[in-house]
């Protein structure tokens, strides 16, 4: 029991902090540059990705180990799990507008944005590529969420105060992002080493 | 209604198409995949013994209980033989290094006792620094190594700089196959 | 015609281009740009799904249903990227393996999509194949740029092939995550500064 414990410990770590999905895979770049001109406008889009990614990698999960494996169309992989999607997009888009509008006026918009987040189709990739079990898939998606957020706020926050800085002209708006995100980067470089 | 007829037919033609056109791409590329890979392997156990012909896999329960801990792991064993005779032996090794486990396939020469050659599969070191320990430089100092040896980085092991995390997981992984070896031998 | 044709191709190498201008694809440009071959066999994957996802959806633009344009041009686009990614693990095994993850990727590749939204679906078949082979060379244009450099300074080689001295020892920054988004970030101001000076 313990040692399972301490493997779901090693994937929440490594998922957030070590392999964080964006400083050291470079996945999710779109999104990251696009919605981190605010804090606010960052935390929506976490929440919104933090929900989708964990469905679509249950979904993903289940279609996979049960349907594809046995019948042999693995093939079929890229093709299946960017409608499921797809899909799940539109449906929380529909339920959330019925049923809790709160939740939906936080984090409605940034739903379509998600279909092609390549985040989320990486994280339902490489749950079914390590050969995890449902319940380290949840774990797994969650932390992977969580380090996005956290990538994404830390921007937001550098960006909020970049706009009082005097930046040279032709290092405004994008190039001095990207030189933000390098320092980010290797802060992030100094958690290599933790899990093993 | 019509409107969702045609909505309908316009994404079932698609799809179906789509499918079709996956298939046979499949059909036409699976073998070869599975060739490649099939290649990959003789090529990689190869390099670690070169003087074998052909390689048996092996049931790894056949060597008894083996070391599992989370340091390192037995994926696979081979026999290599060479004119119908039985030279040496190659196991595939996990072992865990810095980022991530290092897959190695260590070839050892059981008449004489001595390391064959090794060869990483899949790893995750830093690039760079622990990226090296996959390159010929370092790996070149196990070559034709007897399997008394400690196998141990400082002693008889030298370490990639700035690496020795890294090179100590190689170093296990050749010291761990010695022991299975040589307790086969007796 | 020709000279439209010419027209959309030089839009996406320059005033337009994917990486640079327009933000988008830029995951698998930093990701696999460490050597020049996987941006040379990046650089092929992309412009093989742009162009033949441009051509059909421009050429099925009429039948498509407008509710259901978005899930057919995802069923085009994955397609073609299932054929990529298996005609390269049967053909190219060691340059799919370099790449992984980020050839099944290219199915959310960000230019496709919008390239097929904002252009092919509205054009004909002609001209969203001039517009995707722009976008597309104009990505591979980048990404070798970026791969040249992190090749040459980290490892201080070219397509695997030595340059520099065998004492000169890497430059781990340019390999690892760190210094590809600096790169980045320098070929954006350097466009940047250029197109400034071109024009007045």
């Amino acid at each position: 029991m313990s040692t399972e414990i301490l493997t779901l410990f090693k994937i929440i770590v490594s998922a957030a902090f070590v392999d964080n999905i964006i400083l050291a895979r470079y996945i999710g770049l779109c999104p990251y540059i696009g919605m981190s001109s605010s804090v606010a406008n960052s935390i929506g889009m976490g929440m919104a990705v933090t929900f989708v990614m964990v469905l679509a990698s249950i979904v993903t999960w289940v279609l996979w180990n049960f349907i594809f494996v046995p019948l042999g169309l693995e093939y079929l992989r890229i093709m299946v799990f960017i409608l499921v999607i797809a899909t799940l997009v539109q449906l929380v888009e529909i339920l959330l507008k019925k049923n809790v509008p709160n939740l939906y006026r936080a984090m409605g918009i940034y739903l379509p944005l998600i279909t092609t987040n390549c985040a989320i189709l990486a994280v339902t990739f490489l749950g079914v590529d390590y050969g995890y079990t449902l319940l380290q898939v949840v774990v797994y998606s969650i932390s992977v969420a969580l380090g996005f957020t956290v990538a994404l706020v830390l921007l937001a926050g550098i960006r909020e105060r970049l706009r009082l800085a005097r930046v040279p002209q032709f290092w405004q708006g994008y190039p001095i992002v990207f030189v933000a995100t390098c320092l980010l980067a290797i802060a992030f470089l100094g958690f290599k080493g933790l899990v093993k | 209604m019509k409107n969702i007829l045609r909505v309908a037919l316009a994404l079932t033609v698609v799809c179906v198409v789509a499918a079709c056109a996956l298939s046979v791409v499949h059909v036409v590329t699976k073998e070869k995949i599975a060739e490649e890979a099939k290649k990959e392997l003789k090529e990689a156990l190869g390099v670690v013994f070169p003087k074998a012909e052909t390689f048996t896999p092996l049931d790894l329960a056949a060597f008894g209980t083996l070391p599992e801990s989370k340091d390192i792991q037995f994926l696979e064993a081979y026999e290599a033989q060479s004119g119908g005779e039985r030279q040496g032996l190659v196991f595939k090794v996990a072992s865990t290094g810095y980022g991530g486990p290092i897959v190695l396939l260590v070839g050892v020469d059981t008449k004489e006792g001595k390391i064959t050659g090794l060869k990483v599969l899949e790893h995750q070191e830093t690039p760079g620094l622990g990226s090296n320990v996959a390159e010929a430089g370092f790996l070149s100092q196990f070559l034709g190594k007897s399997l008394e040896s400690p196998f141990r980085v400082g002693e008889d092991v030298q370490a990639v700089s700035g690496a020795t995390i890294s090179s100590r997981a190689v170093a296990r992984a050749c010291a761990k196959v010695a022991e299975i070896v040589r307790g086969e031998g007796r | 015609m020709m000279r439209e044709f010419w027209h959309y191709f030089r839009n996406g190498l320059l005033g337009e281009n994917p990486v640079l201008k327009l933000m988008i694809g830029l995951c698998s440009v930093l990701a696999v740009s460490v050597r020049v071959e996987n941006c040379l066999g990046m650089g092929a994957a992309v412009i093989f799904v742009l162009t033949c996802s441009s051509l059909v959806i421009s050429l099925i633009r009429n039948f498509v249903p407008n509710e259901v344009r978005i899930p057919i041009f995802i069923v085009v686009i994955s397609t073609f990227t299932t054929i990529v990614d298996l005609v390269m693990k049967a053909y190219l095994p060691p340059l799919s393996k370099a790449m992984g993850i980020f050839i099944p990727l290219i199915v959310v590749n960000c230019i496709i999509m919008a390239r097929a939204e904002a252009f092919a679906s509205r054009k004909p078949p002609l001209l969203a194949v001039a517009d995707a082979l722009g976008m597309g060379v104009g990505y591979t244009l980048v990404i070798t740029a970026i791969g040249v450099v992190r090749e040459l300074f980290g490892y201080g080689e070219i397509l695997s092939h030595p340059v520099f001295p065998r004492a000169y020892q890497g430059m781990m920054a340019m390999i690892l995550p760190p210094g590809a988004f600096l790169l980045i970030g320098i070929s954006i101001a350097l466009l940047n500064w250029s197109l400034k000076k071109v024009k007045p």
